[in-house]
This record gives C-alpha cells, structure tokens and sequence, in this order.
C-alpha cells in the first residue's frame, strides 16, 4: 500500500514538473518524464500496471494538451503494458536495456503521434519534428531512464543501511 | 468463478482496455464541442494549483540563480530593454493611428484596442511533449475565459484560447503550426494569415505577389472575425521569399516574447460590450 501511494506521489510529482516548464527548456528539448515512470512501472510491476498507469497520466496530458484527444493515453498505455510483456524476456537490470527501452518508446510514441496528426489533422510534416523534437528527446530519455533507477536503487540501499534495525 | 476468469485473461483484458479508454476519451471529447468534461475539469482542477506551484518556484529558482550571474547587469539590461520595449509600442502604435487616420479621413474615428473588454491571466504550464506550442493559463470560465477567445501581451499577440476548464484555460500559441490568424501588412495594408511554424518563427501566407512587403515591415492583426482587436502587434517582417507560386511567402518574427511569457490579457469583449 505504501509502495504505491509512494508511485502515485511520483507520477504526480513528475506530471506536474513536466507541464509547468520545470522539465527543461520552456520550448526546447525537454525529457519525457512521465513516458519514463510508465515504462519503469511496467518493467517492474507488470504489464496492468503498465497500462493502468498509461492510460490514467496520458488521460491527464491529454487534457493539457492541443494534441488529438486521446493519443497520448493510447500511446502510453500501449507501451506501458508492452514494457511489463516484455519484461520476463528482457534483463531489465541491465542500464542498456533500460535505455534503449526508453529510447525505442519516445521514438515509437513520437512516430504514432505525428503520423495521427499527419491523418487527422493539417499536415505538419513529419520529418522535421520528429529529427527536431523526438529524436532528440529519446537520445535524452534513453541516458536518464538507467540514471534514474540507479539513483532509486541508491536510495533504497542508503534508506536500508540508515534505518536498519540495530544488531541486524 | 468470474474473478478467476478475469484473472486468467488479464493480458487480453488490459490489452483491450487500452484502445477501449482512448476510443471513450476520443468520443466524449468529439460529442462536446467546447469546454471540458467533468474527468477533465477534476483532472484540470488538480493540476492548475501544482502547476502554479511549480512554476513559480522554477521561475524563483531561475532569479536567484540569476543573482550569482552579474546582478547589476541584468537589472541594467532589463531596464534598457523595458525602455526599448516601451518606444518600439508607442513607435508601433503611432504609425497604426497615422494609417488608420489617413485611411479613413475623418469617415470613423479610431479606437484604440485598449478599448476592449481584457482580464489578466499568469502562465503556469507549458506543453509537455514539445510538439505544440501552447501555455496554460490561471484563469478559466470561473473568470469568463472562452474558447477562441484572443489572448495578447503588452507588445503583441500571443495566441487564442482553445481548451477552457474551470480554472485554467489552454492558449494555443501564434508560433504553433495550427494557429492561423487574419492579418495585415501595416505600411502597404496587403492581407493574409499568419500561420506558426512550429518553432519560434510564423509566416505570412496567401500574401499577393505583387505586394510590395519589405523586410522590417510590421504586420498586424486585420480584426477579420471579430475576435482579435485591430491594429494589434503581430510580428516584424524578417525574411521574403517571392517564389514561383501564386502567393509569396513572407517570414514574421512574433514580437511578443513567447519563450518568456509570465503574464498575458485576454480578450473577454469587445468594445461594444459583445462577447
């Protein structure tokens, strides 16, 4: 119960400094912080979480968002539940794995998300936000996702070492 | 019996959840045509305080930060550019009334676009994926905020509301690639539509070859459509590009300072009181 009141303080945490500009540059290149906490409770918890995840925080972006309704819930959720299938074949310990996990995401959601704009909506162009904007964004998410669990992992060993009941 | 059956198809469960809560999402929001849902509303009404929050601890963060980095000369240039930014609005606005008055000659007189109906709004969040160019904003339908309403800043336009929630509200930005706004050249009063391109720059489109625009011309809004004032500061010609199509393509600098946007008016009524 607690471990996940604990994640559901970090999902909103992390919503928040991604949408108030907090996350980088106001309009430059800026990581996919909640692309990474859905990634990382699908390779840890399981595909339904994954996607349960997915779905409520892309929700929220949505919201936020001038994008088409409902694409970065359907992304999201996708990869979110993709993350916790794949996780019994990966080794999802490795820092390699996690970053080129973390990288093929932002590039699949990317690619999803303008090919959709590119149907529904006024042409954009695709090649150039996506060499402008994604690809730069998934060589970023693929070097903090690892850096991130390395720095959790850190943590849960100092908290143990810290409190760990006396003469253990 | 039912829970080891939901059990047992957990994976083709979630997998279908999925696509099912986006078709739900996509719906509700076709159905209505403006406005937010009640989901979206909470979701809004949750996140509009933290973003404030969060936005003005960063924008604290960045200021004292600002201190180790030469406070006498920031303050010195903020005041000059302040200055600056002060006779460029009155160089602007002194040529849109010479304009207008030899126009019209005496036919109507001129008001300026302080006339219209504005409420002040702080920006507390910007898009979180850095395909758009949108800021949300603190004021929503609480505060009369509409959809496609104009929202300006004091040396131009920034955009248009396009998503309202009780206590927030959704600006897309003039530089992003669906705005489009009616416009004119202010010395040669050639129309056309300023569209964004996506980055930091618009363009001016479906301008006449043989306009005559030179760069350095200032290009204004044409109040086509009634919802953006007339006369307002869009942008400065920066580039033009005569090609060989029908319309030649002209390149504007936005001269509202959106990478820095903290407060911004949005426009609630018009002059005679309309909405």
């Amino acid at each position: 119960m607690r471990s996940h009141l604990a994640a559901a303080a970090l999902a909103l945490a992390l919503l928040t400094l991604q949408t108030s500009g907090g996350a980088g540059g106001h309009f430059g290149l800026r990581p996919d912080l909640v692309l990474l906490f859905v990634l990382a409770s699908g390779m840890r918890r399981g595909e339904t979480a994954g996607a349960l995840w997915g779905i409520a925080l892309g929700f929220v972006e949505d919201t936020f968002s001038a994008g088409l309704p409902g694409v970065n819930l359907l992304t999201k959720g996708l990869l979110g539940f993709a993350a916790g299938s794949l996780s019994d074949q990966l080794d999802c310990d490795n820092p390699n794995t996690q970053a080129i996990v973390a990288a093929l995401a932002t590039l699949i959601q990317g690619a999803v998300q303008l090919a959709l704009l590119e149907v529904f909506s006024a042409g954009r162009g695709v090649l150039a936000p996506f060499l402008g904007t994604i690809a730069p964004a998934a060589a970023l998410n693929g070097a903090l996702l690892p850096a991130a669990v390395f720095a959790r992992r850190a943590f849960l060993r100092w908290r143990a070492r810290r409190f760990a009941p006396a003469g253990a | 019996m039912l829970w080891r059956f939901l059990a047992r198809r957990r994976r083709v469960l979630t997998v279908l959840l999925v696509p099912l809560a986006a078709f739900a999402s996509v719906t509700s929001t076709v159905r209505r045509s403006s406005g937010s849902g009640p989901l979206e509303a909470a979701a809004a009404v949750v996140f509009a305080p933290l973003q404030g929050g969060a936005t003005a601890a960063v924008s604290w963060f960045d200021g004292f930060w600002g201190l180790f980095g030469g406070a006498g000369l920031r303050r010195e240039n903020d005041e000059l550019r302040r200055e600056l930014e002060g006779l460029r609005r009155e160089v602007q606005e002194s040529r849109e009334r010479v304009a207008a008055a030899s126009r019209l000659e005496r036919l109507l007189e001129y008001r300026a676009g302080a006339a219209y109906r504005m409420i002040p709004a702080g920006v507390i969040g910007h898009d979180a994926s850095g395909l758009y160019r949108t800021v949300l904003i603190d004021r929503g339908s609480s505060a009369g905020v509409e959809p496609q309403q104009a929202v300006l800043a004091p040396d131009g336009v920034v955009g248009r509301v396009i998503k309202v929630f009780p206590r927030s509200a959704l600006v897309l930005l003039v530089t992003d690639r669906s705005s489009g706004i009616d416009a004119i050249v202010q010395r040669t009063r050639d129309q056309g539509v300023v569209q964004g391109r996506g980055g930091s720059g618009c363009e001016l489109k479906y301008l006449d070859r043989s306009a005559e625009v030179e760069v350095g011309d200032y290009v204004v809004t044409s109040g086509m459509g009634g919802k953006f004032p007339k006369g307002v500061w869009i942008g400065q010609v920066s580039g033009v590009n005569r090609g060989g199509d029908l319309f030649q393509s002209v390149d504007v600098r936005p001269s509202a300072r959106l990478e820095r946007l903290e407060e911004v008016l949005v426009v609630t009524g018009s002059p005679e009181g309309g909405g």
